[in-house]
């Protein structure tokens, strides 16, 4: 999981990258994190060296750059996803706010449960496996949106 | 015949055991780790799973994950290749409790043949000669013991072994203690297994192997043998079939041998009984492999049959469908492992992204790889990249084709044993079938010397 200065920190070193190019959109994507970044057109207008070396002032501000940040959990086993628990309800839907360690559903392997936990807080975004579906490791079952 | 069979392998062989299947009629399902996301044997395969990390004991190695993929997929067997869980009776047990057919030998084969010690005693049992030897594991002082009874040079060995794992030749006393401290480092670091065992060395020996198949019906015939005598530190790297050293009368003799072994141990499936040759003729058991080999091509070309095609066959129950009598030796066949190692830096294993291929090709040419141009070779798995394998009438010609074979064969990016090869294919006394397991260690001596 990432914290929020790390996102900025990356955010950052993005658009260090970007200076000076006329790119106006960017996602970035790893095994845990999703960072999509619009510039906007009076960022890119008032946009100089020394404004984009600065760090990046939180989303929602006054700021001219928008920060969309969604992460996945996935599937640390390879078996078939149950998303409902013993009362036969779902563990978790979407626009649900979830807690780090929070259990999401379970893969069995072999017969046997593993649970499948959040390694952040947030909120549900999209559920993208079925409930009774095969999973293969690493595969994105959750975005959340920390 | 199968529907669905499962891989649980992966580079050259895994694209190997696919292309039978294939010709079978046979859907594929193929297993990677994350790296491998981009290999061949995922992208030709019908369906695939991510089964781990890098890591083999969390991918390749990991058996829950294995099974689970077989069970999403609805696959009804799983082909092991070889090397991971080729050879671990466990792993055959756990298909055979979740009603997926291993497609290799029962558990108690693998088990029976997977302990040296063993293995030896029961091949004993069954008439075999065997190397005079500790019987079992040993501890410093019967080690010391025992060596004295048998003389020196002396061979330590894993019981859990194979592959040149925790082996060292102890040519006196003083170096005894050292060498069994090294040896059980070694194996529990590889086999998780510390136990030892030692026999007498037999100097300048071939090694020479026996492949079998066995259907469950129990008819057993043998394919001839293989000489995988050029080995650089117990790992083999070029085999041929038929042997220079073994004629009509001898492998007649050591194929009884073999299929001895097998019957006594109700083996099923391929498998290979693996002989030294001492200078006067005599053989040797040394152990038996229960998983199709790497070198098993040669065999193919030589004899003319798909011995990963009958593995399944004879999985699936069908029996043998030809007997030992139509077993013809068509001509000769040689195999050169290349593998992504540096020769002129002591073969160090070298990872890293290919960055242009040509594959050889014309009359009687076969290779088995994986590699293609912008490959990346991940550190995490063995150095064998491709499988060259030429045929010819005679050994001459198959020689001459392997050595216009590797001029053709580019690999970019990566060094590798290409030029290693085309030395040995011109040395005299390779072409003349002067070999032995210790070839390439006085070659290489000859070689720095000559060089200082």
């Amino acid at each position: 999981m990432i914290s929020n200065e790390r996102i900025f920190e990356r955010v950052d070193k993005i658009l260090s990258i970007l200076d000076g190019t006329d790119v106006s959109e960017i996602e970035v994507e790893n095994n845990f994190e999703k960072v999509k970044i619009v510039m906007t057109p009076s960022a890119m207008e008032a946009g100089d060296d020394t404004e984009y070396a600065e760090p990046m002032p939180p989303v929602n501000g006054e700021g001219q750059v928008e920060v969309f940040s969604s992460i996945y959990v996935k599937s640390p086993f390879v078996g078939v996803f149950h998303r409902t628990g013993n009362d036969g309800k779902p563990l978790v839907n979407v626009g649900d706010v979830i807690d780090k360690g929070a259990l999401i559903g379970y893969v069995s392997t072999m017969n046997i449960r593993n649970n499948v936990v959040s390694e952040v807080k947030g909120k549900v975004v999209s559920i993208l496996v079925e409930d009774n579906h095969g999973v293969e490791y690493g595969q994105p079952i959750l975005t959340v949106e920390p | 015949m199968f529907k669905k069979v499962l891989i649980a392998n992966r580079g050259e062989i895994a694209l190997r055991v696919m292309r039978a299947c294939k010709e079978l009629g046979v859907r594929t399902v193929a297993v990677h780790s994350e790296p491998d996301v981009d290999s061949l044997h995922v992208r030709f395969a019908d369906e695939d799973v991510c089964i781990g990390p890098g890591a083999a004991t969390d991918s390749y190695l990991s058996i829950p994950n294995i099974i689970s993929a077989a069970q999403i997929t609805g696959a009804d067997a799983i082909h092991p290749g070889y090397g991971f869980l080729a050879e671990n009776a466990h792993f055959a047990e756990v298909c055979e409790e979740c009603k997926i057919r291993f497609i290799g030998p029962s558990p108690d084969a693998i088990r029976k043949m997977g302990d040296k010690a063993l293995a030896k005693s029961i091949a004993k049992k069954a008439g075999l000669n065997t190397i005079p030897g500790t019987d079992g594991a040993v501890d410093d002082e019967k080690a010391a013991r025992e060596a004295k009874r048998m003389g020196f040079p002396v061979i330590i060995k894993a019981s859990a072994g194979g592959g040149g794992k925790g082996m060292r030749v102890v040519t006196n006393p003083d170096e005894l203690k050292s060498a069994l401290q090294i040896a059980r480092l070694e194996a529990e670091k590889a086999f998780k297994n510390s136990d030892i065992y030692m026999e007498k060395y037999i100097e300048n020996p071939r090694h020479v192997e026996i492949q079998l198949l066995a259907d469950n019906s129990g008819k057993t015939v043998h394919l001839n043998e293989r000489d995988c005598s050029i080995q650089r530190r117990h790992q083999k790297l070029i085999e041929e079939s038929p042997s220079p050293a073994v004629d009509e009368k001898l492998r007649a003799k050591m194929g009884w041998s073999a299929k001895k072994l097998a019957r006594e141990v109700g083996y099923t499936n391929a498998g290979t009984v693996e002989f030294l040759i001492d200078q006067n003729g005599n053989y040797f058991f040394m152990e038996m492999n229960t998983r199709v080999q790497v070198e098993h091509p040669v065999t193919e070309m030589c004899v003319g049959l798909d011995i990963v095609k009958e593995q399944i066959r004879i999985a699936s129950g069908e029996p043998i469908p030809f007997s030992e009598r139509d077993i013809r030796i068509l001509g000769h066949a040689i195999e050169c492992r290349i593998n992504a190692e540096d020769p002129e830096n002591d073969f160090s294993a070298f990872p890293g992204k290919i960055t242009g291929v040509n594959i050889p090709g014309g009359p009687g040419i076969r290779v088995d790889t994986h590699i293609y141009t912008e490959y990346e070779i991940p550190s995490y798995y063995d150095s064998l990249i491709a499988k060259l394998i030429a045929f010819g009438r005679d050994r001459r010609e198959a020689i001459a084709r392997m050595s216009r074979a590797l001029e053709e064969f580019v690999i970019e990016g990566v060094p590798t044993t290409i030029s290693f090869h085309q030395m040995i294919m011109r040395d005299e006394d390779f072409i003349e079938g002067r070999t032995s397991t210790k070839f390439l260690e006085e070659k290489m001596n000859a070689f720095k010397n000559g060089r200082t």
